[in-house]
């Protein structure tokens, strides 16, 4: 081979899980990888594996380049041994110079415990915050030591005290040079005033999760009308059904990250990529927990002093547009922590 | 060994969510396991001794060590203790929440936790949905 000559590593990315939150950490991570490289003869291209409901929602081939990515999505309704079936056959049919998987170290259905020992590339487990239940019913030792390393996303996990664990920044779908200037942001949240507070109610999650958030932001419009422009940003396919509804406004606006600088309050869960967004931009958040099998949303929402009570989503808001500060117009400056990683990965 | 001198008019555990950092609450209780004064913040127990976070942590460690994770939780072990989440990159105290970092401990009770609670452990690794 020439020196000249390009070499092309392929990586596979494991992104299974429910809702939306897998696969945009794991999208994020991946833009990272196949930004081009001045200095590198290796290309990169990806493999995402994911069975998100929101996959065919999110505009994966603007993010990635469509010669950067294969995107194989598995059905986000098939049964676990189903899924053990098309997981398995996507992991011998591809090749890949290595193998990253997203928050399961076992994989969503433990599918991957027979699968990591007959696989020879380096594996790499984002490794987040478990459910003790969980780590506590299922044997993960196994599993985590057949990955050449561990890399926590900002934040810190059962095995992070292995001697292979390591901590970056919080991984983020925009870098803070990325972010839109305050004027163009509130363009895109379709606010014409430039003085009024922007609300941003997020619509994620369970679809019973999103109907909530969605029927919050229809009254929340109403009792603040004339205090602060709200709004509804979603993914889903139903997200016309709210226009119809009188001085709410749904944006079919992803990732919200882009247009941050435009929100002076985000109202979400206390998902991974809504805390952290809101952490890094400093932007305020009222956060309200949503019950899951393994993530730990309450404990994330404290520790950012971000956690409230549904019934009281409208008294935080008085609250927040009574006592808050003016908007702090500066730009976040914040670090991705997916080029750290990347790098991390690169070097093994 | 020789024991260590603790302060003995403050609490001397520097455990923090993420970062280590000096804590100068009072103390409440002496740890079972290393005699460090503790303050309540800092205090774990299993009904009958009281560990510092650092000791609780250690314990947590060795058991997952020890039998490997499969009902490897140590007896200090708590599901809404933050000390056992970890922490994050930023650390606390960096965001201020949403309306100038005044979290109001009565606001989300140990009633709203329960009801964040799934029902046993069956469902793991069988929902294909959960997250």
């Amino acid at each position: 081979m020439g020196p000249l000559e390009s070499v092309k590593r392929r990586w596979m990315l494991y992104a299974l899980g429910g809702g939306l939150g897998h696969l945009t950490r794991v999208l994020a991570f991946a833009r990272a990888i196949v930004r081009p490289r001045a200095d590198s003869t290796v290309s990169d291209h990806v493999c995402l594996l994911t069975n998100s409901p929101f996959a065919h929602l999110v505009p994966i081939a603007q993010e990635l380049g469509a010669d950067a990515h294969e995107l194989i999505k598995i059905p986000a309704g098939l049964s676990r041994d189903e899924t053990e079936k098309r997981v398995h056959a996507a992991l011998k049919s591809r090749d890949y110079d290595l193998l990253v998987v997203d928050t399961f170290p076992r994989g969503l259905g433990g599918e991957l415990e027979t699968a990591l020992p007959q696989l020879s590339c380096p594996k790499i487990l984002i490794h987040r915050d478990l459910s003790p239940k969980y780590c506590a019913a299922v044997d993960l030792v196994p599993s985590i030591r057949e990955y050449d390393r561990l890399v926590m996303p900002g934040e810190s996990a059962p095995f992070c005290d292995s001697s292979h664990a390591v901590l970056t920044a919080p991984w983020l779908m925009r870098d803070s040079q990325e972010l839109l200037v305050p004027a163009a942001a509130r363009k895109l949240l379709q606010v014409d005033s430039s003085t009024l507070p922007v609300v941003v109610v997020i619509g994620c999650g369970q679809p019973n999760e999103i109907g909530r958030m969605r029927k919050a932001a229809v009254r929340l419009a109403e009792e603040f009308i004339f205090r602060a422009a709200i709004r509804f940003a979603t993914l889903t396919d139903t997200a016309h059904r709210a226009l119809s509804v009188e001085k709410s406004v749904t944006l079919h606006l992803w990732p919200l990250l882009q247009a941050i600088r435009g929100v002076d309050v985000v109202i979400g869960s206390g998902g991974y990529n809504t805390v952290n967004e809101c952490v890094a931009t400093r932007t305020p958040l009222i956060g309200i927990a949503q019950q899951r099998l393994y993530d730990r949303q309450e404990l994330r929402l404290r520790s950012c002093n971000s956690l409230v009570k549904p019934g009281r989503l409208a008294e935080k808001l008085n609250e927040f547009l009574i006592t808050a500060r003016p908007h702090n117009r500066v730009a976040p400056v914040y670090e991705n922590g997916v080029h750290e990683a990347v790098k991390l990965v690169r070097s093994l | 060994m020789m024991a260590k001198d603790w302060d003995p008019g403050n609490c001397n555990e520097k455990s923090g969510f993420l970062f280590s950092h000096e804590c100068f609450q009072p103390p409440v209780d002496s740890c079972n396991m290393c005699s460090k004064p503790v303050c309540q913040e800092h205090s774990h127990s299993d009904g009958a001794a009281v560990v510092c976070t650092s000791c609780a942590k250690k314990d947590q460690q060795r058991v997952h060590e020890r039998g490997g994770s499969r009902r490897g939780r140590s007896r200090y072990y708590d599901d809404h203790d933050p000390y056992f989440y970890g922490g994050y990159y930023y650390g606390s105290g960096y965001h201020d929440g949403y309306y100038g970092g005044h979290s109001d401990p009565l606001d989300f009770t140990e009633a709203d936790s329960a009801s964040l609670e799934t029902e046993g452990d069956e469902q793991f690794e069988s929902d294909m949905s959960a997250s």
